[in-house]
């Protein structure tokens, strides 16, 4: 049970008992105390007043006794109010003392003085009757020594015995207050003597317990702050290699961050250019459409040349065919003229005539197979011409469906090169804006950065002081561990 | 563009009708006393000259019929003015590569053999020929006639035709003597 008590109970345990001790000594001695103040007060409010009430007797008694012989002696009324006063006073104190005396010896004393001073005041009222009827002062003066003083003795005797009765009372009062005190000394000397063997003893059993229990956590402090110095010794190596590594790394990132911002404006520019570009782009996606637009035009004008043509070729055809009929009638005409200059040879002198007709038919058809030769040159370089032409134009109309085919392609790829542009441009700004987030970021990372940096500085001093202080906590758990074992060998 | 080329042929039909004209408005004049009259025409890829005296008539795109016959010459039967003529390449007669279509004919003037040959060229009037260089050498072309375009060798038709007729009864004889 003592086991599993904390240091902090068990020096509460002990000190409380200590306390309670202390406190048991406290009311002991309150006691006495106020034990031994009651005897004193008892002796003093009670034996010392009823001694102070008897001499107030006496005193009224002199006064009334004065009053009296001043009556007597000058017969002035107020000296009868002086006595009347003094006998009310004496009458008051005596009854004070009546009300508080309790010892029945004391009673009877005051009883007797009571008596004593009625008969002195019976024997003054006869005297006093008799000054007052005008005795002579020497009847006076002789009753006054006869009935008066005796009366007065007798007052003074009793009230005498009472003061030796209360004078023996306060000396009893006053020796059983003194053994009253004394036994409450003695008993408060024990208590304390007690207190201080138990004191000694929860001491002793505490310094034992404390000591053995200090001495081993002191055992394991001293460990640990070993241990604890070998891992500040670790940490602050740490803290310095990081601390190098945290300056190595905000010279990166400063860098990193010149960089970014260079890529930054390079994107920048970047996406000025592929705006500027997309912008050419469509202004040449409509150039190359138009363009494909009077492509398609001119197609359709070579096509209409090259029907035309075909036309013309048709129509050269026809006109061939006829000037073959034409050239085949002229050589038919050829050989009957041949033919009839034959015959006509054949005739004589009279077929001479017919032989000049004949002749100049042959003739006319000559130059009819000339003409139509020479048209059938010119027939034939029309045809020629129109074949060339054909050729040429459906070369031209192939060239124009290749130019059309690849103005096209020019448009299309050309629109492929505006999306891209576009795309180019939105990529831009898309990695413009990355860019600046991307600045923003290693802004915020160089401050982190920073601000790492410093607390790894602070952490490499803090490092440092952790080891300066598990060294002294070290020597202090020796120091602290030499104590206990000093304290425990002792 | 007819419009452009009409007066072109316009003008030459007029010449044409002009010189046909003329032709009949001159004067009757007698014939110059010394003149022949030739077809120049084209055989075995050589150009000859006809006698117009020596041919009956001159006929074109003639049908022939093939006929079968020991004379190699000899290209078929051809129908003129209701009579049949053995036709006979005129230039394998005159020693040339025999013509594949010889296109022309033209019949002897005792209408007995016709000669078909390659191209017709012209009926031309010129000067008597002269003789021919070895014109003793060569059997049937012993003159020569000069034309605007040349030179021609003159074909003696009735010589050929007499050679033809002449190896054609050898044959002909030779053929009974089997």
């Amino acid at each position: 049970m003592a086991r599993e008590m904390t240091f902090g109970q068990k020096i509460g345990a002990g000190f409380a008992v200590t306390v309670v001790l202390t406190v048991t000594i406290a009311a002991v001695a309150v006691y006495a105390l106020r034990r031994v103040v009651h005897s004193k007060d008892l002796v003093i409010d009670v034996q010392a007043q009823e001694l102070i009430d008897a001499q107030r007797i006496q005193e009224h008694l002199e006064s009334k006794r004065s009053a009296i012989r001043g009556y007597l002696w000058l017969g002035t009324e107020d000296r009868l109010r002086d006595l009347e006063q003094s006998r009310a006073d004496l009458l008051a104190g005596l009854g004070r003392l009546q009300r508080r005396a309790k010892d029945p010896a004391a009673r009877e004393r005051l009883a007797e003085i009571a008596r004593a001073e009625q008969a002195h005041q019976d024997a003054s009222s006869a005297v006093l009757e008799l000054k007052r009827s005008g005795a002579a002062n020497d009847v006076v003066v002789s009753a006054f020594d006869s009935q008066i003083a005796p009366a007065r003795d007798r007052v003074v005797a009793a009230v005498s015995a009472f003061v030796s009765h209360e004078e023996q009372s306060l000396s009893q009062a006053r020796e059983a207050a003194t053994r009253g005190a004394d036994s409450a000394t003695l008993l408060v000397l024990i208590i304390a003597g007690l207190v201080v063997a138990l004191s000694l003893l929860i001491a002793l059993a505490l310094t034992r317990a404390l000591g053995r229990q200090i001495g081993t956590a002191v055992g394991q402090v001293q460990s640990s702050s070993a241990e604890l110095q070998a891992a500040a010794t670790q940490q602050a190596t740490g803290a310095k290699e990081q601390a190098t590594a945290m300056s190595e790394i905000t010279t990166t990132i400063s860098e990193l961050l010149a960089t970014s911002r260079q890529i930054a404006q390079s994107a920048q520019r970047v996406a000025d250019v592929a705006e500027k570009t997309a912008g050419a782009a469509r202004v040449g996606e409509g150039t190359v459409q138009r363009a494909s637009d009077s492509i398609a035009g001119i197609r359709r004008q070579v096509d209409q040349v090259v029907n035309h043509m075909l036309e013309l070729g048709r129509k050269s055809q026809q006109i061939g065919a006829v000037l073959e009929i034409v050239s085949e009638l002229a050589e038919q005409t050829n050989i009957l003229a041949i033919n009839a200059t034959i015959e006509a040879a054949g005739a004589g002198d009279s077929g001479r005539r017919f032989a000049v007709v004949a002749d100049e038919i042959r003739k006319l058809a000559d130059r009819v197979a000339g003409s139509t030769k020479e048209i059938r040159g010119l027939i034939d370089d029309v045809r020629s011409a129109v074949n060339t032409t054909v050729m040429a134009t459906e070369t031209g109309s192939k060239a124009v469906d290749s130019g059309g085919r690849q103005f096209g392609e020019v448009a299309t790829s050309f629109k492929q090169i505006a999306d891209l542009v576009a795309t180019t441009t939105e990529a831009g700004r898309e990695i413009e804006l990355s860019t600046k987030q991307q600045t923003t970021a290693v802004e915020q990372v160089n401050l982190a950065i920073a601000n790492v940096a410093q607390a790894t500085k602070e952490t490499e001093a803090s490092s440092g002081q952790t080891l300066q202080t598990a060294s002294q906590l070290a020597g202090l758990s020796r120091d602290l561990l030499q104590l206990v074992h000093q304290q425990a060998t002792a | 563009m007819s419009d452009a080329a009409d007066p072109t042929l316009a003008r030459r039909a007029d010449g044409l009708r002009a010189q046909f004209d003329a032709g009949f408005a001159v004067a009757h004049r007698a014939a110059p006393a010394a003149f022949t009259e030739v077809l120049t025409l084209r055989a075995g890829g050589v150009v000859y000259a006809l006698r117009v005296a020596h041919i009956g008539a001159l006929h074109a795109d003639r049908q022939l019929t093939p006929l079968p016959g020991p004379i190699p010459e000899l290209l078929g039967l051809a129908g003129v003015r209701g009579d049949l003529v053995p036709v006979y390449d005129l230039g394998a007669l005159l020693g040339h590569a025999a013509a594949s279509s010889p296109r022309w004919l033209v019949v002897s003037a005792d209408a007995r053999v016709g000669l078909a040959f390659e191209a017709f060229e012209a009926h031309l009037r010129v000067a008597p020929p002269g003789p021919a260089e070895g014109a003793a050498e060569r059997t049937h072309v012993r003159e020569v006639v000069m034309t605007p375009a040349g030179a021609r060798p003159v074909v003696d038709v009735p010589s050929l035709c007499e050679a033809i007729v002449r190896r054609a009864a050898a044959t002909t004889k030779a053929e009974r003597g089997r």
